[in-house]
């Protein structure tokens, strides 16, 4: 009689089977995480792009002001509160006051990067608020510039009209770690466009 | 006789601590796939219904104040203003009124058509011109759950208006639903001849319907109730927005979203003098 010899698997064997599945699933996780961070980017992009949308509503709604190059930005927009030229929520209803064109620009630029409350997240009463758009995106910077004039001059400053003008707004966006410098941890997304009015 | 060998105890016991830590690497993979589904599914509910949302109410109230007879001005909103009075029924229904409930504003846009032009409402049934008079006066009205009041749906409808007439062609459609709440903001000119918006105010505050310039909306969406086991965000504190003037809060966890807009009115701003 024939005994067939039989041979199972040696321990080590599994062991590295069991290594070999981990790395398997843990490179899982890692596509996992990229796709939580490309949902929530395009997200963001979408904000992004509602909100430079919403701007271009703003400056098409005071057409003086945007003639008048009223809405360019020169570096970081200062996030001190300005004359409120639109009714706001500031822990209920506060009313606005009336606004020269010069003076509703401003605001728009500071509303659109800035928000009615800098702070998002309050410790104390364990509160988040949101109340603007650019509160679900990271670091908003706004960079507004006129890139064409005409020989026409109407509105208040003198100066020929601008009737293009290249918005562009650009935040934080996803995390990369294991980089030495805090600066090189971010990388920066953005959205931009070219608004041109007559 | 055969002679067999099965495991042994202690090799037994190896294998099924090996097979104990693999599951549970594997359970957890399965829990944390959940939460990401949800998650993943929240953002693009939000960002869907924001996107379309903003697309369709942006477009129909640019059309506010719309008149193909450029010297008969149109006022833009649907408020109590020359002929118009707000007060009796079934009007009462229609017009631009600031929290009407716990869901936001109620925004009404007035169109002129005149004969040989038509236009769709807003469930599709054709609009014509008044065969006497050769004109007729509609109002595009949006709003959450706007009429008749109810809390629990979360629905953006619309509604046409035949103003002359005084008689409701479509109401209560719904577009989408997900749709928090829906608030709005006027533009006023700071006289009767400047194109530039100088001020955002309430509707109650507009003493001037010819004023109007532009509208601010802002709609705060939401996604599908996923139940208590498949929250989106798992610490409960509580979430506030600011939808224009007024505010919203929460502490249920749900994913959401503010999306807002300037509409620049050319119909009006055209109207309006030279400067």
């Amino acid at each position: 009689m024939i005994t067939p010899r039989q041979n199972g698997f040696a321990m080590i064997e599994i062991m590295v089977t069991a290594v070999i599945l981990a790395i398997g699933i843990s490179g899982m996780g890692v596509l996992l995480l990229k796709s939580i961070q490309s949902s929530q980017d395009n997200s963001q992009k979408s904000q992004g792009m509602w909100i430079v949308q919403d701007l271009v509503g703003r400056m098409r709604a005071n057409s003086e002001g945007m003639r008048a190059k009223d809405y360019e930005t020169s570096g970081a927009v200062d996030c001190t509160q300005v004359k409120m030229c639109s009714d706001y929520n500031d822990d209920g209803f506060k009313s606005s006051e009336s606004c020269t064109p010069r003076e509703m620009a401003n605001f728009d630029r500071w509303i659109t990067a800035c928000g009615v409350s800098a702070q998002v997240y309050d410790a104390a009463s364990d509160t988040y608020l949101y109340d603007s758009p650019a509160d679900s995106i990271i670091n908003p910077e706004l960079n507004v510039t006129c890139t064409d004039t005409t020989d026409r001059t109407s509105s208040y400053s003198g100066e020929e009209d601008c009737v293009r003008y290249f918005i562009e707004l650009t935040w934080d966006t996803k995390l990369q770690q294991g980089a030495p410098d805090a600066a090189d941890r971010t990388f920066k997304s953005q959205f931009s466009m070219v608004m041109e009015s007559n | 006789m055969l002679k067999q060998k099965g495991f042994s105890l202690i090799e037994l016991m190896v294998a099924s601590v090996i097979g104990i830590v693999l599951l549970a690497g594997v359970t957890n993979l399965l829990i944390t796939t959940n939460r990401t589904v949800s998650l993943s599914d929240g953002v693009a509910q939000n960002q869907e219904t924001g996107r379309f949302a903003m697309a369709y109410l942006s477009k129909h109230l640019r059309e506010a104040g719309y008149n193909p007879d450029f010297i008969a001005f149109t006022p833009p909103l649907l408020i109590t203003s020359g002929d118009i009075d707000c007060t009796a029924s079934p009007i009462n229904d229609a017009c631009a009124v600031n929290n009407l409930s716990s869901r936001g504003d109620r925004i009404a846009v007035v169109f002129t058509l005149v004969d040989g032009e038509s236009a769709r409402s807003c469930a599709g049934t054709d609009l014509v011109a008044d065969a006497a008079t050769g004109t007729r006066r509609f109002a595009t009205v949006f709003g959450v759950n706007s009429n008749p009041l109810s809390t629990s749906e979360k629905d953006l409808q619309c509604g046409t208006f035949d103003i002359d007439n005084n008689t409701w062609i479509d109401s209560n459609i719904s577009i989408l639903s997900n749709v928090e709440a829906f608030d709005f903001l006027v533009g006023l000119a700071a006289s009767a001849d400047s194109k530039s918006t100088s001020r955002y105010v309430t509707v109650d505050q507009v003493t001037d319907n010819n004023l109007i310039r532009s509208i601010r909306i802002a709609i705060l969406t939401t996604s599908q109730d996923q139940g208590d086991k498949n929250k989106v965000q798992s610490e409960l504190s509580t979430r506030k927005y600011a939808l224009l003037d007024s505010d919203y809060e929460f502490t249920d966890g749900q994913l959401r979203n503010i999306f807002s807009n300037t509409i620049e009115l050319p119909n009006s701003i055209e109207a309006a003098g030279l400067n």
